[in-house]
């Protein structure tokens, strides 16, 4: 360590002999302290086996236990959909036809024919196929998670994931129930949650020119899988404007943003950290247009 | 390192730890997004069903008026016909989601097109939310089978209704004037056509000029001013039973008329003792109330959608800019101080926002603010726009823009379209040369 042997030669060549005896002085007094306070961890008792994260980075990376597999479990395709011919109501009954000259409409509601239910995964629902050469992709990126190359060339690549549901990435490696070492830095830095709000802004199709765009903020819940895809149907948390029609349309906005979104690149191995987002949807400063 | 600073560091580090491994941590991660794109929603639009040739030839006419008018709104992108995958064998069928999704469709409608009772015609359609995989408008409308372009805006006026949370606006109409001839001897003709350029047809013969045709946004009346008097006069023109008639003598010029939101007044300018002052009519009773008095030129009112308050503008203060005040001419408040001279003011139906014309130097604008005269934006420039008009949604603007060239020389003058947003800028289809266009309100 470079930093430690020059502060050697600085102290070796320093004449206040002074500053070095308070020095040791505290050292000592340290020690002693350290020693009354927790004698369990005199010299010998260390483990120095446990290695004390300096780089937390890389110690998570050597510390989080291995990945669990859990038993594979194939995507399962969507259900073709049945024809519902024989289901498909039939408008019930229609008002008596307008006179032409009046220009006349009759308007009624149709039915939607039952539609298939399509089986969607379980949230955390584990879906491991070892890919050995994607988890070292992965290793490398969190390395360098400050390099801004790597985070470009990140959101490239959603771009060129299809997001249609069959043409997903196979599920990538990842456990059941990640189990972390000591000191494991599993919350997302502040870099890959830009990388994740740059993916969002992509998929955002953002409604402008409703009259009060203030009105229209709104936080939704998401649930994802560990290969980033959605879960579950997002989840609205505030209700209140519903009856808005405008608000409904921010609201289905939302809604498909993130499932066209979905999968969701982000760092594999902090599943925990973003299996579960809430997004707060705020138009207000594209709505100056 | 010493074994005590080692310790030291065990001790922080199982702190930082504990802060980690704390219940917050485990919360759902919270993410603030106020950024994305603006563009167009794609939409597929199928052809629709028909069983006999008659039903599938009008079918495939009525989907062709949605993708039109949706394409036309720039709030839309209807998808290529030949990029679709699936080819849904009728009506009735749950599409499969996946194979929409593959071509970008966010939204997919189908329909179907059939003579029933009575020989009318019917449309039935679907709209389809491609990711939320479930139909989230589903509607019949039927009439008579010449009428089938209206069927297409009532399906478009929906479907955009549905997925811009926005009244629709398609099944309007508008009025215009309709200009030819040379400029020497020019002929106005007061004309109208559906809000797509469909079905125009001319009001008046052209044989008197024609100015500032305003559609009421009750009823299907126009109010306009024509020189067919001794002294240009407001008119007021019943377009159901196309009886036309003066709404009052005045000794002076009567201009710049404009209905209240519930059709019974009109509000105008009235020029006598060479001052011009804003008055209101009720058109029942004929009585014309005086609602400014000021000594400069007090023109172009507007109610607002409400009927509580009126923009005008006036050039009391040296230029014209432009003014709100009381529906009774009360509490009159200058609300325009950008650069330049403010004229046309028109409040949009929706009521947020005041449209206007705006001259600065060598150019004229089009440009909104708010009723306290805030938020000013300009969504056009040219040699000439002017005269704006709002589509009866609040969502769209009309204008005429106006190519240098007086007199002989040209200079044509031409409808054209833009998003309040300032997007979407396009012209207008006209048979030849027209200006002045006025939005009707939705037809009953």
């Amino acid at each position: 360590m470079p930093q430690t042997k020059s502060s050697h030669r600085v102290r070796e060549s320093d004449p206040l002999w002074g500053a070095a005896i308070v020095s040791a002085a505290l050292h000592v007094g340290a020690l002693a302290a350290a020693l009354i306070v927790w004698p369990s961890l005199a010299p010998p008792v260390i483990q120095t086996a446990e290695a004390i994260p300096v780089d937390l980075v890389t110690l998570a990376d050597e510390t989080n236990v291995r990945p669990q597999e859990a038993a594979p479990e194939p995507l399962s395709e969507q259900p073709q959909p049945e024809i519902a011919a024989a289901q498909e109501s039939i408008p019930e009954e229609a008002p008596p036809p307008p006179p032409p000259e009046q220009e006349g409409f009759v308007e009624e509601k149709k039915d939607e024919p039952p539609k298939p239910e399509p089986k969607k995964p379980e949230p955390k629902l584990a879906m491991a196929e070892p890919k050995p050469e994607k988890l070292k992709e992965k290793k490398e990126t969190r390395k360098d998670e400050f390099d801004l190359d790597r985070i470009t060339s990140l959101i490239d690549k959603m771009d060129k994931n299809p997001p249609a549901a069959e043409t997903r990435e196979g599920p990538k490696p990842t456990a059941q129930k990640s189990v972390r070492g000591v000191g494991a830095q599993s919350a997302m830095t502040a870099t890959e949650i830009d990388a994740l709000r740059a993916q969002l802004r992509k998929c955002w199709n953002v409604p402008v020119g409703a009259p009060d765009p203030s009105a229209l903020v709104f936080r939704m819940r998401i649930f994802l899988n560990p290969d980033g895809s959605v879960a579950a149907p997002p989840e609205l948390i505030d209700q209140g404007g519903l009856a808005d029609p405008y608000f409904r349309a921010a609201v289905d906005s939302a809604r498909r943003a993130v499932l066209m979104c979905s999968p969701f690149q982000l760092p594999a191995e902090k599943y925990d950290a973003w299996n579960d987002i809430t997004i707060t949807f705020d138009p207000t400063r594209m709505a100056g247009y | 390192m010493s074994y005590v600073t080692r310790t030291l560091c065990l001790l922080a580090s199982l702190m930082v730890s504990a802060l980690v491994l704390s219940p917050t941590a485990q919360a759902s991660l919270q993410i603030k997004l106020d950024e994305g794109v603006v563009q167009p929603i794609p939409i597929a639009i199928t052809d629709f069903f028909g069983a006999t040739p008659r039903d599938q030839q009008a079918a495939a006419d009525v989907a062709g008026v949605i993708r039109g008018n949706l394409e036309r709104s720039g709030l839309f992108m209807p998808l290529d016909r030949a990029s679709f995958i699936e080819k849904i064998p009728n009506f009735s069928t749950v599409p499969n989601f996946n194979s929409w999704r593959v071509i970008k469709a966010e939204g997919l409608v189908t329909g179907q097109a059939m003579i029933v009772a009575g020989g009318l015609l019917q449309v039935d359609f679907r709209l389809w939310d491609i990711f939320g995989e479930k139909q989230i408008v589903g509607m019949s409308f039927k009439t008579t089978p010449e009428n089938w372009r209206r069927l297409g805006h009532l399906v478009s006026d929906a479907i955009y209704e549905r997925l811009t949370g926005e009244k629709g606006y398609f099944d309007s109409r508008i009025v215009f004037i309709s200009e030819s001839g040379p400029k020497t001897k020019r002929r106005y003709r007061l004309s109208i056509m559906d809000q797509d350029g469909a079905n125009p047809s001319f009001l008046t013969n052209g044989e008197h000029i024609v100015l500032s045709p305003r559609f009421s946004p009750a009823n299907q009346a126009i109010t306009y001013m024509s020189y067919e008097r001794t002294v240009p006069s407001v008119f007021v023109f019943d377009l159901q039973t196309g009886q036309r008639e003066v709404i009052g003598q005045y000794a002076g010029m009567t201009f710049a008329p404009r209905f209240g939101p519930d059709g019974n007044k009109v509000l105008f300018s009235y020029s006598r003792d060479n001052n011009v002052d804003v008055y209101a009519v009720d058109l029942r009773s004929r009585r014309p109330v005086r609602l400014t008095s000021d000594p400069g030129i007090d023109t172009s009112p507007s109610y607002s959608p409400d009927g509580a308050r009126i923009v005008f503008n006036s050039d009391r203060g040296g230029s014209p800019q432009l003014y709100v005040m009381n529906a009774d001419g009360s509490g009159q408040t200058r609300i325009s101080f950008g650069q330049g001279r403010y004229t046309t003011p028109v409040w949009s139906p929706r009521g947020d926002l005041i449209a206007f014309t705006r001259q600065s130097g060598q150019s004229f604008s089009i440009g909104v603010m708010r009723p306290d005269g805030q938020g000013e934006r300009i969504l056009t420039t040219s040699f000439s726009d002017e005269g704006p008009t709002w589509s009866p949604n609040g969502r769209v603007i009309l204008f005429t823009r106006t190519t240098p060239g007086r007199g002989s020389a040209g200079g044509s003058s031409s409808i054209w379209s833009v998003d309040l947003t300032g997007r979407n800028l396009r012209r207008v289809i006209t048979p030849g040369d027209a200006s002045d266009a006025a939005w009707s309100p939705l037809n009953k």
